[in-house]
Order: C-alpha cells, then sequence, then structure tokens
C-alpha cells in the first residue's frame, strides 16, 4: 500500500527533484522496502549508464579550445553573411547582373537585326540588279529582234526591188542598143528612173 | 542593422570564455544592455558545449551536431527578444536545438534519397575533440538510444545528458511537466528493455 504511495517519489528522488523533507522521506522508506529500493537501483544503473564516463565540465583541453575557436570564427562568418541586409544581397548584386545581361542581350539583339537588315537589304539591291539586267536583256533581245526584223525588211525590200529591175530592165548584156536609147519622158521623176540606168555625158549637147 | 553587425566582430577575438561562461543567465541580460555583443558572446560561451552535446547525442553524428549549434547561435543572434527580462534564454536555447535536431532525423529519409553519402571521417581525427566535449558513451547504451524513437530520445539525452530538471524539460518542449513525467517514465521502459544485457561495469 505504501509503495504505490512511493513510487512516483521513488522516481522523482532519483532524478534529483526531492529536496528536503521530501527526499529524506524517500530515503526512508527506501531503506526499509526492497521492492522500492530494486526500482531505485535499477533507476540508478541506467543512470549511470547514460551519464557519460568523462566529466563533460572538466577543463577544455587545447584540442579542443581551438576546437571552439574555430567554432566561433565559422560562426561570425555566418552571422556577417546574414547580417548583410536582403534588399542588398537581393538587389546590390543581382540587378545590375540582370540589367548588364538584359543591355547585351538587347544590344546583341540588335546586332543581328542590324545585321539581318543589312543582308536583306543587299539581297533585295542584288534582286533589283537582276532585275534590272533581265529587263535590260530583254530590252536588248527586244531591240535586237526588232532591228532583225527591220534587216529582214530591208534586205527582202531589196530583193523585192532587184527583182522588180530585174524584170523591168534585163540584164546588162541585154541592155538595148544606143539607137533604140529613149529618153525618159519629160515629166518623169527621178525615182521612177530604173537604178541601174546610167546617165552618160555623151558631149553631144547641141543635139537638142 | 549598421549596429548589428558590429555585434559580430568580437566573437572571432579571443574573448576571455571561462569568465564569459561562468556568468548566470540574468547577467548575461544585464550585461547585453550595456553591451549586446558581449552578451551574445557570453551566451556562446557559456552553452555551445551543452548545446553542441545534445545535439550529438541526438544525431549520433558530429558534423550534423556541429551545423545545428552553428545555426542555432545565429537563429540566437536573429533574436531580439533574447535578453528581454521575461525570456528564458537557456529554455529557448535548448528548444531551438532539439527542435532543430528532431526536424533533422525526420528528414534524414528524405535527405538520404537526395544527398551523396558524405565520406566518413576518421575517428581518429575528431575523437579527441569529441570525447571532451560529449564525453565518452559506450557503444551498446549509443546504439540502445539510435533505437529509441526520437521524441523519447530527446527526453532521455535532455534529463541524462544535459542534466536538465523536470522544470526545465517542461519549458525546452514546452509540455506540462505531467507529460515529461509519464514520457521519461515510458522512455526509461524502453531503454531498459533494451539495455538488458548490458552489465553497469563490462
Amino acid at each position: 500500500m505504501s509503495c504505490r504511495r512511493y513510487r512516483d517519489s521513488v522516481v522523482l528522488f532519483a532524478d534529483g527533484e526531492l529536496t528536503g523533507d521530501a527526499a529524506s522521506d524517500v530515503r526512508l522508506h527506501v531503506a526499509g522496502c526492497e521492492s522500492c529500493a530494486a526500482t531505485l537501483g535499477e533507476l540508478e544503473k541506467l543512470s549511470a549508464l547514460l551519464t557519460p564516463k568523462a566529466n563533460a565540465d572538466q577543463d577544455p583541453t587545447m584540442a579542443e579550445t581551438r576546437f571552439w575557436r574555430s567554432f566561433e570564427a565559422d560562426l561570425a562568418l555566418r552571422v556577417h553573411t546574414q547580417a548583410t541586409p536582403f534588399w542588398r544581397r537581393a538587389i546590390v548584386l543581382p540587378v545590375p547582373a540582370a540589367v548588364c545581361m538584359g543591355v547585351a542581350v538587347v544590344a546583341l539583339g540588335a546586332m543581328v537585326l542590324q545585321q539581318r537588315g543589312q543582308v536583306a537589304q543587299v539581297r533585295g539591291e542584288l534582286r533589283q540588279l537582276e532585275a534590272k539586267i533581265e529587263t535590260e536583256q530583254a530590252d536588248v533581245v527586244y531591240a535586237s529582234s526588232q532591228r532583225l526584223d527591220e534587216t529582214i525588211a530591208l534586205m527582202n525590200a531589196r530583193k523585192a526591188r532587184a527583182a522588180e529591175i530585174q524584170r523591168v530592165a534585163p540584164a546588162k548584156a541585154s541592155f538595148p542598143a544606143e539607137s533604140t536609147f529613149r529618153l525618159p519622158a519629160p515629166n518623169a521623176t527621178p525615182s521612177d528612173i530604173p537604178a541601174n540606168i546610167r546617165f552618160v555625158d555623151t558631149g553631144s549637147a547641141d543635139f537638142y | 542593422m549598421a549596429t548589428r553587425t558590429a555585434d559580430v566582430v568580437p566573437l572571432t577575438q579571443a574573448a576571455p570564455d571561462a569568465a564569459l561562461a561562468a556568468l548566470r543567465d540574468d547577467e548575461i541580460a544585464t550585461l547585453a544592455k550595456t553591451d549586446r555583443r558581449r552578451a551574445l558572446s557570453a551566451v556562446v560561451a557559456k552553452y555551445r558545449r551543452p548545446l553542441y552535446r545534445h545535439a550529438f547525442h541526438m544525431l549520433h553524428d558530429a558534423e550534423e551536431a556541429y551545423e545545428i549549434t552553428q545555426e542555432v547561435f545565429v537563429r540566437a543572434w536573429k533574436e531580439t527578444r533574447l535578453f528581454d527580462a521575461e525570456f528564458h534564454i537557456k529554455g529557448w536555447l535548448y528548444r531551438v536545438t532539439a527542435n532543430l535536431s528532431l526536424k533533422h532525423i525526420r528528414s534524414r529519409r528524405v535527405r538520404a534519397l537526395f544527398v551523396l553519402r558524405r565520406p566518413e571521417v576518421p575517428k581518429e581525427v575528431t575523437a579527441p575533440v569529441a570525447d571532451a566535449i560529449y564525453g565518452e558513451v559506450r557503444k551498446e547504451v549509443a546504439e540502445a538510444l539510435e533505437e529509441l524513437p526520437p521524441r523519447f530520445r530527446q527526453l532521455v539525452v535532455l534529463r541524462y545528458f544535459d542534466d536538465l530538471s523536470y522544470k526545465e524539460i517542461a519549458d525546452t518542449m514546452k509540455m506540462p511537466i505531467g507529460s515529461v513525467m509519464s514520457g521519461l517514465s515510458r522512455a526509461r521502459e524502453r531503454l531498459k528493455k533494451l539495455l538488458k544485457n548490458t552489465e553497469l561495469e563490462p
């Protein structure tokens, strides 16, 4: 009956939560109670197992002092990094960097576009030139074809004229004798005179 | 902001650690009224060892414990109420450490998926400092602690390794004292089962 009352107290006592009268009360009970003594013994055994062997409160060794030095240096560095205001971390470096990159991209784009424009312009000019050459060639061809037609027509005309002359005035060999030569009619125009008829000055002007 | 940046500097200087570490919390709070940076140095000098020890016993990893302790002090430096009259510095520091450690344990499984395993640090490099700081714990005990659920482990570490009273534990974990007692007794039951075969002196 009394053990049930002391069950929690023993645990509290083992954990050092009891002081003064309460502690001495438990101590007194444990001295006379086997089961509570066993409980306390178990708790103390556990405590002994869990408490590290080396005393953590002993004076720090050289190695440990050095360890804490570097620990504090590391901490100071971290704190310093975090002490930089957010806006500075977020704006001062990234924003100008972004602006520079943006400007670079725009400039590059402009250069590319400009080059493309130039290329397009040159191409356009070339095309115009080609077109011009083509039209000029066509003109030449047309012009030459025109001239050819004219020439052919001219030649045809000359052929026809020659044939006409042949018909009207036969070959020289069969030219009529001087005696049969007749003067052209007084009203004849020069074009009516056949081309192969030469007027020879006979020197007998007083014949008329 | 400018005055805060100035706070940083003395932390790098060789401060008279022993004298600063010996100050009580209310003395540190008084010191903060005249010299905040020195008070912060005092907080670091006084609590770095116990907080590092706590984080180590929670995580069983020196590097992770180091990171968490650093984070705790960075948060302390940011905390504007730290030196207020009604502010429990010790409870706050332990609470932040304990919560960060718990969070770290819980995120371990997720992190293991994404983070490559770090190369193991040779034990002889860290051992002398580590033993001095968090004491030598027997392998069986460490393994048993590892088996405990994080919440129970936290209670055991706070009670035995950090030697906090029930009230301080309750203050740290923001729970009633009754819950601390019941949780602790359940943690002990589990631990007793795990340590059943372990004798006090092998």
